[in-house]
C-alpha cells in the first residue's frame, strides 16, 4: 500500500508541467492537472511543452484560480476511474457520492467571484478549453440573463443602450411572443 | 436616481476590461441560452442586436443546444365536444427537477383533432393536423413560430427529413409501401420533395446500393423515426436479420450496415449517441438494457458500451406494466423509461437507479422518439410571415 502511494508520488512528479502566465510567474502543476485543458493537452501531445507553456492571455492572478479548479477536479476524475472497476462496492459509491457533494459545494464556493473575475475566468477557461470549467462559469452568467427583460440585462451589466425607439420597437415587434 | 437602482445589485465595471473582450465574453455566453431568451437580448443594444442576428453565430446557438426527446401530453376528454390542451414538449432530464420546454401547444385538442409529429431535423418538425380524419401537413420551426404548408402526401407515409448537402434544401422522403406479404408486389417506392418548391415530389423508385437482398430488409424497415448522421437515415428493421437500413442522402440509395450481434427487431431502437450511431436494446425478462455504441461507422465495429439493470421492481409497483421501453438521453446513460400505454415515465441512471418519475393529472404522456434541438437559423422557405393569432396553426395556439 505504501509503496504503491510514493510510486504515484514518483509518476506524478516525473509528470510535472510548467504553465507561465501573461505577468510572467511560473505555476508548477502535474500533468493530470494541466490536461484538464484541451489546449494544453495538445501541446503536450506535440512536445512543444518544455521550458514552459506560454499562457500569454491568462494573468497570474486568474490562472492560480483556474489551476485551483482543475486540481480538485482532476482528483474527482481520478477517483471516478477508480471506482469504476468497483463500482459494486457499496462503501465505495457512499465515498463517491461524498466526493461528488464536496464537489459541489467547491463549485459554488468557486463561482463567489466579482463580476470581473468570472468575465476573466469565462475567457480563460474559452481559451484554455476546459469544458467543465466553461460550463460552470457560463452558467452562473447565462441563468442571471435567461429569465430578464432587456431593461433588466442592461442594468444588471451596465450596458448602455444605443438602439433607436424605433429599433427597438422594431425588434420587439419581429419576436413579440419572446417579449411577453 | 439611476444609481439608487443599481447601487449593491450590480458589480462594478472593472477599468481595464476592454469593449472587445467584453463582447468575446458575452459571445461564448449567449450561444448557451435557450432560444427565447436570445431573442430578447437582441433588445438589449446594437452590438447584442448585430452578434446575435449573424448566421454562423445563429448555427454554434443551434450547436450548443441540448438535443431533447419530444413527448407528446394529451389531455382527458369526457365528451367528444369538450376541448383540453396538449402539448407536444421537450423533455429536459438534464435539470432536477426535468422541465418540459414548450415546443408545440394547442388549446383546442380532442379526439377528432388530432396532431403527430412525424419527422424532426435541425430544430424543424413535420407535423400533420387532422381534423374528422382529414389531415393537413406542416414544416414548422416552434423557435421562431415560422412554419408552411406541405401539399398532401398522397397516399404515401414520411419516412424522414433531411438538409440536403450544401444546398441548404431541406427534403421530405416519401414511402409507398407495397404489401410485404405477398410476392411479386414490387418494390417500395420513394419520393423526394423539396421544402418550400412548388414542384411535385420526385419519385426516386427503390434505388440500392450492392445486393439485391437488401430489399427483403427493407420491406420490413421499421416505423420508427430514422436516426440522421454522417448525411445518412438510418433505420432499424423487423425481419430475423441483421442488417439496418441506410438512405445516403447525398446519393439517394439504400444500403444496409450491420446491427450488433445483440440486434432484436422486437426491442431495439437506434438512436444518436452524440455523433454516434447507438442501439438500445432492452431484454425485458431479465430487465436488462444494452447500449451500443457503432465506435468506428466505416468498419461497422459496435462496442459494448452500458450495460443497465432497469429498476424494474420499483417501477413496476408504480406503473402496473411489465415491459418497458427506454431512451437513452445522455452520454453518461441516463435514460428515460416509459411505457405507452401507462401514464409514468421515469429517470433512471447508467447505474440502475431510479431518480425521478413523472406522473400528470388527466394527462396521457407519449414518448414520440422523435428528438428536438433549438434552432434560430434562417430558412429561405419560412421568411416573413406575420398572420395575426388567428393565421397561426393550431400548434402554436396554446403557446
Amino acid at each position: 500500500m505504501a509503496s504503491a502511494g510514493s510510486g504515484d508520488e514518483k509518476a506524478a512528479a516525473a509528470a510535472m508541467i510548467t504553465l507561465i502566465s501573461s505577468d510572467n510567474e511560473k505555476f508548477e502543476v502535474t500533468e493530470a492537472t494541466a490536461t484538464l485543458s484541451q489546449t494544453i493537452r495538445h501541446m503536450i501531445e506535440d512536445g512543444c511543452t518544455d521550458g514552459g507553456v506560454p499562457l500569454p492571455n491568462v494573468t497570474s492572478k486568474i490562472l492560480a484560480r483556474v489551476i485551483e479548479y482543475c486540481k480538485k477536479h482532476a482528483t474527482a476524475a481520478a477517483g471516478e476511474e477508480g471506482s469504476s472497476s468497483s463500482f459494486s462496492d457499496a462503501a465505495f459509491l457512499e465515498v463517491d457520492r461524498a466526493f461528488l457533494e464536496e464537489l459541489e459545494e467547491f463549485d459554488d464556493a468557486f463561482l463567489e467571484v466579482d463580476r470581473a473575475t468570472l468575465f476573466d475566468l469565462i475567457l480563460a477557461a474559452n481559451y484554455l478549453d476546459i469544458k467543465g470549467l466553461l460550463n460552470l462559469t457560463c452558467q452562473k452568467v447565462a441563468d442571471s440573463v435567461k429569465g430578464k427583460t432587456p431593461e433588466q440585462i442592461r442594468e444588471m451589466y451596465n450596458i448602455v443602450n444605443d438602439l433607436t425607439p424605433e429599433e427597438e420597437a422594431e425588434i420587439r415587434r419581429e419576436t413579440q411572443w419572446a417579449f411577453e | 436616481m439611476e444609481k439608487s437602482a443599481t447601487a449593491g445589485r450590480t458589480w462594478t465595471r472593472r477599468a481595464a476590461a476592454s469593449p472587445v473582450e467584453e463582447l468575446v465574453v458575452w459571445e461564448i455566453l449567449l450561444v448557451r441560452l435557450p432560444a427565447k431568451a436570445l431573442l430578447r437580448c437582441r433588445a438589449v443594444c446594437r452590438a447584442w442586436r448585430r452578434l446575435t442576428s449573424a448566421d454562423d453565430f445563429l448555427l454554434a446557438h443551434h450547436r450548443h443546444q441540448p438535443p431533447l426527446p419530444l413527448v407528446s401530453f394529451r389531455g382527458h376528454i369526457r365528451s367528444g365536444r369538450e376541448f383540453a390542451d396538449a402539448a407536444v414538449d421537450a423533455f429536459d432530464l438534464w435539470r432536477s427537477p426535468a422541465k418540459r420546454h414548450p415546443v408545440l401547444r394547442f388549446n383546442d385538442y380532442n379526439r377528432f383533432r388530432e396532431f403527430e409529429v412525424l419527422a424532426s431535423c435541425d430544430g424543424l418538425l413535420l407535423v400533420s393536423l387532422s381534423i374528422w380524419g382529414s389531415s393537413s401537413f406542416y414544416i414548422c420551426n416552434p423557435a421562431t413560430r415560422q412554419w408552411i404548408t406541405l401539399p398532401s402526401p398522397a397516399g404515401n407515409t414520411i419516412a424522414g427529413l433531411y438538409p440536403h448537402g450544401s444546398s441548404g434544401e431541406y427534403r421530405v422522403l416519401y414511402r409507398k409501401r407495397r404489401s410485404r406479404y405477398r410476392e411479386g408486389e414490387g418494390d417500395d417506392v420513394y419520393s423526394v420533395l423539396t421544402v418550400g418548391s412548388s414542384a411535385e415530389p420526385r419519385r426516386i423508385g427503390c434505388p440500392v446500393l450492392a445486393s439485391p437482398s437488401i430489399k427483403r430488409s427493407m420491406a420490413f424497415m421499421n416505423d420508427r423515426p430514422p436516426v440522421l448522421l454522417h448525411s445518412c437515415l438510418h433505420w432499424g428493421q423487423q425481419s430475423l436479420n441483421q442488417d439496418l437500413i441506410v438512405f445516403d442522402t447525398v446519393s439517394e440509395s439504400f444500403r444496409c450496415i450491420s446491427a450488433p450481434a445483440a440486434y432484436n427487431w422486437a426491442c431495439s431502437d437506434l438512436f444518436d449517441m452524440y455523433g454516434m450511431l447507438g442501439v438500445s436494446n432492452v431484454n425485458q425478462s431479465q430487465a436488462m438494457v444494452e447500449v451500443w455504441v457503432l465506435q468506428d461507422y466505416k468498419m461497422g465495429v459496435w462496442s459494448l458500451k452500458y450495460l443497465i439493470k432497469l429498476p424494474v421492481v420499483e417501477m413496476r409497483t408504480i406503473a402496473k406494466r411489465w415491459s418497458f421501453n427506454a431512451l437513452i438521453v445522455s452520454e453518461s446513460g441516463d435514460m428515460l423509461v416509459y411505457c405507452n400505454t401507462d401514464l409514468h415515465l421515469f429517470h433512471c441512471s447508467s447505474d440502475g437507479k431510479l431518480l425521478q418519475k413523472f406522473q400528470w393529472d388527466h394527462v396521457s404522456p407519449n414518448v414520440t422518439g422523435h428528438w428536438f434541438k433549438e434552432s434560430l437559423c434562417r430558412h429561405s422557405f419560412l421568411q416573413n410571415q406575420d398572420h395575426g393569432f388567428l393565421g397561426q396553426p393550431r400548434f402554436f395556439r396554446g403557446l
